[in-house]
């Protein structure tokens, strides 16, 4: 009987005595706040479009942070899931396709003839790509339009054009080579070549 | 004798050189058509500074550097400028880009060439004005601005000439050393001279024994003066003629990773290069002409030519006796780093050093690859001793963070280990998507980040915004509040400012409405075209919605049902009335604007009778006078509004004018 | 001393924690698909293991054996690791908040880390002193981070290499897990422990 009771005390006082130990601890690592949420930020593409149900690039982040799902950001793509992927351990999920397609980046460009002034565009644009003013010309600083699509709603007369970037010899790329695995068949012919 | 170090791998392909270096350099004539792509070099563009039609003579500058690493480009030939337009670009994408196309007259007529009389005694910053202006590149193939690299403010020690020609197949520095080897000492005393006595090395592979030869005769020419030239003759591998490479072999030391030459105290120039600064400061002459290859089982005759820069592949080609049917592929470059050209009216450039027409199964057919086997192979021939294999998984994987920890941007595309790879695998291929993807995220990074900025200031504006309303109108409360309790305390008699206030507006909007301008055909266009685009996008954003809930919301659907039709006549109407007035545009626009005088005169008149009516003794004469300009003004807003359409006019009516 | 050698050499190689006695199975294929996350866990595992077999040892020997409570050993252990691993994970989560979101659930799992436990039971069972206790907690460790630093670095190679598709993700590494322990098992007889 006594070591019965013995072992209850002896249990307790390591509960006790761990308990207060870890009860310090939790005062004293304290962490506020969730930096975590600025390093998921900092791989989306700040379009701010809302296109993944939420009002704008960082609250996405905060719902990534809180367990949301991370193919939601079509504007991102492939790129943007794989890195958060790699960022917080979790398997890379194609696309959402209920949240929109990956689809080249776009520009908007008013039609000047039929823009009437009325400032609804500039109010909508999510990072004041629009310069204008109330009955003034409208229009739209290139560097700064992220493709977003927010202004095209507002528009009474349907001025507004989404209109594909050019590629330049600048901006050109290569592309991946295309994956060819050997077979045993004759090797073909050599009509069309692109490499030397 | 000077020592040679080596460097770590390398690969020795078949050289091919004897195809196309037998025979002497032969100056080709001048083409029916030159094409200048404004972009010839690496930095900003050229900005052209001839329009079409302008008349050019041969030397003449057509297009200015903008900016510190740019280059000007010259007409090579006199002609005329028939048009500034986009052609296929010498580029592994075969994209367009603005070039100048001069129709050459035949006459091949000079512009006015200056020399200075003595270029010993030139200074250095002279000479760096006079290789700019003759918008002197990198001839080697990479077609850096000469200039930006001879004015670095290191100090250097070293000069070294890259006369190596590494790369199998291309002839075209080994004869120009032949024929050219005093020009080119000379130069390089220029240079010397230019960058402050340093020592000179011209680093040369010794499959070209003619070359060396003809250098070191030159030299031999020069035994009075002390010169500081040493040809140093280096074996034979691919690529001992990259400029680090080349570096590593003559001086034994590495340009650190992610630096220049200049940091160790080292100039590299091309040979090619050097010869055309000396037409530049000798002659006078800008960079207009350049010595081309054209060699490959397909040429009849293979060998070096001078082409003006500008020609077209094509006629090259054609001067070259290439048979087309025989070309199995047509490369820019060599067979190691030149790619395949399509479009062969592209034209060549300042870097073109060699066009190669291979004939069936001369080159090594683009085939199917195999799995990497990990044989290492790769690695031990890569120049710049990075890992290869690495690369290529992490390439292949994309994973692009690991590639650049294993020194992607350090491979210098030469092809080695494409070349020794067992299993055929395009390398370089995957190192240049790599790169390609590592510099766009960097800069889709960047904008993001610049967005989010943006994005960031603008809510900040918001908030400002709404909270200095909110005190603004705090204060406007209190001080309204203050004030009329004054007045009221003052004056307790007086009528209710309120509807005094609003009996003011109202005279005040009359006044306004009567003067207003009458609006001429361009005001009520426009105006009519906005409402015709309002009301049309409102249907179809309504139309949308209706859509939309069709498959949802009945009851929605029945409300919005109507709307759609309402909008949908409105729609009409306006419509309507936009091409009625379409049609009455084109009206006398001479008798528009005098009867709009008219009406703008008589209500200046009327305007004017008042004012004086304030102050007059004879208020009943005025008052008369009052009656008949309004009269007056009356019969002219008319006869305007006859001549425009009216507001109210039915679209029937508007075919009456 | 020398016995101190082999007590590690043993611990590490002969009878490696994960691929002899197949214990800690759990982390061991579920932290090592990426190479940053594995490091992050050797290091955080190492450091439990190390602090809980020195507290199982001083609790046994100070607490639980002057009042003849033996049996309660198992228990009383589990509260000494489940205590050690809750310290480790609020000290990750202030030092490296991306540590402690990247390893998430793998950090409080070491509590029931079947190595952990083993590690505090084996030392009982071999009546280790002081200083034993603690190298055998510490061979344990180095043990098992030295295969999941291995297992890491070859799994992400495995996840670029043509693996065919029935055999991609979690079988082809546990078939490599396999083969690992086949060539750990070219240790054994090196020591006789």
């Amino acid at each position: 009987m006594q070591t019965f009771y013995l072992a209850i005390v002896i249990l307790a006082l390591l509960a006790i005595v761990f308990g207060a130990i870890l009860g310090f601890a939790a005062i004293r690592f304290k962490v506020d706040g969730d930096p975590i949420v600025d390093q998921i930020d900092n791989l989306l593409p700040q379009t701010q479009c809302g296109q993944c149900g939420h009002p704008g690039c960082k609250p996405y982040a905060e719902a990534i942070a809180n367990g949301e799902a991370i193919n939601r950001c079509p504007p991102g793509g492939e790129t943007t899931i794989k890195a958060l992927a790699d960022l917080l351990d979790l398997e890379a999920i194609p696309l959402d396709a209920e949240h929109g397609t990956e689809a080249i980046r776009t520009i908007a460009y008013i039609r000047e003839d039929e823009c009437i002034g009325c400032t609804k565009c500039i109010q909508a644009c999510p990072v004041d790509a629009i310069l204008g003013a109330a009955k003034q010309m409208h229009t739209v600083i290139i560097d700064e339009c992220t493709g977003c699509d927010l202004c095209l709603e507002p528009c009474p007369v349907d001025c507004i054009d989404m209109i594909p970037i050019d590629v330049t010899p600048i901006s050109w790329h290569w592309q991946q080579p295309e994956q060819l695995i050997a077979t045993s068949s004759l090797p073909h012919s050599h009509g069309e070549s692109h490499h030397a | 004798m000077h020592k040679i170090w080596n460097f770590h791998g390398g690969v020795h392909p078949n050289e091919n050189k004897t195809q196309s270096n037998q025979l002497p350099i032969v100056v080709m004539p001048t083409p029916k058509q030159l094409v200048l792509p404004l972009s010839q070099h690496i930095g900003k563009a050229a900005k052209a500074i001839v329009e079409p039609g302008d008349y050019v003579l041969k030397g003449q500058l057509i297009a200015s550097a903008q900016g510190f690493i740019s280059a000007n480009i010259h007409a090579p030939s006199s002609g005329h400028v028939s048009a500034i337009v986009e052609r296929t670009l010498p580029h592994q994408s075969a994209l367009s880009g603005p070039c100048i196309i001069i129709d050459t007259d035949g006459k091949d007529q000079w512009v006015e060439l200056n020399p200075p009389t003595n270029p010993e005694y030139l200074s250095k910053q002279e000479l760096l004005n006079l290789i700019h202006a003759a918008g002197i590149t990198g001839m080697g193939g990479a077609s850096f601005p000469s200039t930006v690299k001879l004015q670095l403010k290191s100090d250097i020690h070293t000069l070294i000439i890259n006369a190596a020609e590494c790369e199998p197949y291309i002839t075209a520095d080994d004869r120009l050393m032949r024929e050219y080897a005093d020009q080119i000492i000379a130069s390089i005393q220029l240079l010397q001279q230019l960058l402050g006595h340093p020592q000179c090395l011209i680093g040369i592979e010794d499959n070209k024994p003619e070359a060396i030869a003809a250098l070191n005769l030159a030299l031999s020419h020069n035994i009075g003066q002390h010169t500081n030239i040493e040809v140093c003759v280096i074996p034979t591998k691919y690529p001992s003629g990259g400029e680090k490479q080349l570096i590593e072999i003559l001086t034994g030391h590495q340009v650190p990773h992610g630096g220049i030459p200049a940091n160790i105290g080292i100039v590299c120039q091309n040979v090619g290069t050097v010869k055309a600064i000396f037409d530049a400061i000798f002659k006078g002459q800008p960079l207009i002409k350049r010595i081309t290859t054209v060699t490959g089982k397909a040429a009849a005759n293979a060998g070096n030519y001078e082409v003006l820069i500008g020609t077209q592949v094509e006629d090259l080609l054609a001067f070259a006796n290439v048979d087309m049917a025989k070309t199995s592929r047509l490369v820019m470059g060599g067979p190691m780093m030149g790619f395949t050209i399509q479009d062969t009216q592209t034209p060549l450039v300042k870097g073109s050093n060699c066009i190669l027409a291979a004939a069936d199964l001369e080159l090594a057919p683009v085939a199917d690859h195999h799995a990497c086997i990990r044989c290492g192979q790769c690695e031990v021939a890569c120049p710049v001793d990075l890992l290869p294999q690495q690369l290529f998984w992490f390439a292949k994987a994309e994973e692009f963070e690991k590639a650049e920890d294993h020194n992607l941007s350090d491979c210098i595309e030469c092809g080695a280990c494409a070349w020794v790879c067992p299993s055929q695998i395009p390398l370089v291929q995957y190192y240049r998507y790599a790169k390609g993807r590592v510099k766009s995220l960097a800069s889709e990074a960047h904008i993001a980040e610049l967005s989010r900025i943006r994005f960031e200031s603008r809510e900040q504006r918001l908030i400002n915004d709404k909270l200095a309303k909110e005190e603004k109108r705090k204060n406007r409360a209190v001080a309204a509040a203050a004030a009329q309790a004054a007045k009221r305390a003052a004056n307790p008699n007086a009528e209710d400012p309120i509807a005094a206030a609003l009996a003011r507006v109202n005279a005040q909007k009359q006044a306004k409405e009567a003067d207003a301008a009458p609006k001429s055909h361009a005001e009520i266009y426009k105006e009519l075209k906005t409402a015709a685009a309002i009301t049309r996008t409102k249907l179809n954003k309504t139309s949308k919605a209706l859509a939309n809930a069709q498959t949802k919301d009945h009851e929605l659907a029945q409300d919005l049902q109507a709307s759609v039709s309402e909008l949908t006549a409105k729609a009409v109407e306006a419509q309507a009335k936009l091409q009625a007035y379409e049609a009455k545009l084109g009206l006398d626009p001479e008798k528009e604007k005098i009867l709009l005088v008219a009406v703008a005169k008589t209500n200046a008149t009327i305007r004017k009778l008042e004012k004086t009516l304030a102050t007059a003794e004879d208020a009943q004469a005025l008052e008369e006078e009052i009656t008949q300009a309004k009269a007056a003004h009356q019969i002219a807003a008319q006869a305007l509004a006859d001549h425009q359409v009216t507001p109210t006019a039915k679209p029937a009516s508007a075919q009456e004018s | 001393m020398v016995d101190y050698l082999l007590i590690l050499v043993s611990t590490v190689l002969v009878n490696n924690f994960v691929l002899v006695q197949f214990l800690g199975l759990c982390p061991f294929m579920g932290v090592s698909s990426r190479l940053e996350t594995a490091m992050g866990m050797s290091l955080a595992t190492t450091f439990v293991l190390t602090l809980a077999s020195l507290c199982s040892y001083l609790t046994y020997t100070y607490l639980l054996v002057p009042f003849g409570l033996e049996f309660l050993q198992t228990i009383s252990f589990i509260l000494v690791i489940a205590f050690v691993v809750q310290f480790t994970e609020m000290v990750v989560h202030k030092t490296s908040p991306l540590l402690h979101k990247v390893l998430g659930i793998f950090l409080p799992l070491i509590t029931t880390n079947c190595a952990v436990l083993g590690v505090a039971l084996l030392n009982i069972k071999k009546a280790n002193g002081f200083i034993e206790s603690i190298l055998y907690g510490f061979g344990a460790a180095v043990g098992f981070s030295l295969v999941l630093i291995l297992f890491a670095a070859m799994r992400e190679r495995i996840t670029v290499a043509d693996v065919p598709a029935p055999f991609k993700g979690a079988a082809i590494a546990m078939i490599s897990a396999g083969i690992m322990s086949l060539a750990f098992m070219g240790f054994t007889g090196l020591v006789a422990i």
